[in-house]
């Protein structure tokens, strides 16, 4: 087997030893999220019950449907065909919330994803946020390439990516850490 | 015109000032261009800045932040500077539309 690809959080991983106060796991079948409306339904979904406990419910309800519909929609547009799935997985431990998504992609999108690895390793995240919008405003490309970057950059997130070829797929890990502190 | 959907609704019938309002999570950039191409269309008639109101956009996806970055260099293209009022109450506006301020000296940004 191929080593993975790691970026950011997994290449410290110490969180996975620690049992978390609240775990579930979603699996979402992509036939579904064709319908695009269900990445909404889903995250707000998932926000409003996470964040139920928070001194400020609304609020944090916001900012984690934020995060999880941008996770669920980079998931989805990174995967390979309609018969494949996405896993989404939310962990609350004592001061951190961790979500995580799962999906399977083939060679040429997970290239893409390492040529964007490779940038957000490189540059200034804000540098790199500014540079890009500016890039796809001269072009009609259909993928904004701002997800992640966005989250790095505005919500002080941390991020992870894992890389593992599968077959002829490639599975990709993609999480982001938050501090509850913050909330 | 006013645009409107269950999820989300543009009014822009003052020549000077657009309301968006809800949430707008369309797939791709170019999906909010039929959307946004009103908002273009009185930019390019202007000489005096443009206001747009976003104070109750609930969520606006990356590929809302794409074509909303595309409105403003069309407006740097035409030299009509942008007021742009938001809400410091909504996360997502807090963060990311100080971020597109950056992207144009003429683009102003008023917290409510």
């Amino acid at each position: 087997m191929q080593k993975a690809l790691k970026y950011g959080l997994y290449n410290q991983e110490t969180r996975e030893k620690e049992d978390p106060e609240l775990s579930f796991s979603f699996k979402l079948p992509l036939a579904i999220m064709n319908k695009w409306d269900r990445c909404g339904l889903t995250s707000n979904f998932l926000a409003n019950y996470q964040s139920a406990t928070f001194p400020q419910p609304e609020k944090t309800s916001s900012l984690l449907s934020t995060i999880i519909n941008e996770l669920i929609e980079n998931a989805i547009k990174y995967s390979s065909s309609a018969d494949k799935q996405i896993t989404v997985i939310i962990k609350h431990f004592q001061n951190t919330i961790q979500i995580k998504t799962i999906n399977f992609a083939e060679e040429e999108t997970t290239q893409k994803l390492k040529t964007y690895i490779l940038k957000l390793s490189e540059n200034s995240h804000e540098n790199l946020f500014l540079s890009q919008l500016e890039e796809n405003s001269q072009r009609e490309d259909n993928h904004s390439g701002i997800g992640l970057l966005t989250l790095i950059n505005d919500h002080n997130l941390k991020l992870g990516i894992r890389i593992q070829k599968e077959d002829a797929l490639y599975e990709i890990h993609v999480k982001a850490e938050l501090e509850t502190n913050d909330l | 015109m006013i645009i409107k959907t269950d999820d989300y609704r543009i009014e822009c019938i003052d020549p000077t000032r657009a309301v968006i309002i809800g949430s707008l999570r369309l797939p791709t950039p170019s999906a909010y261009e039929p959307h946004f191409k009103p908002i273009k269309e009185k930019i390019e008639k202007l000489r005096d800045p443009y206001t747009i109101n976003i104070t109750k956009v609930s969520f606006l996806n990356s590929s809302g932040i794409t074509a909303f970055a595309r409105l403003i260099f069309f407006a740097k293209e035409h030299n009509v500077p942008i007021i742009i009022e938001a809400s410091e109450t909504i996360p997502w506006q807090e963060k990311t539309i100080t971020s597109l301020g950056k992207l144009w000296s003429k683009v102003s940004i008023q917290f409510s």
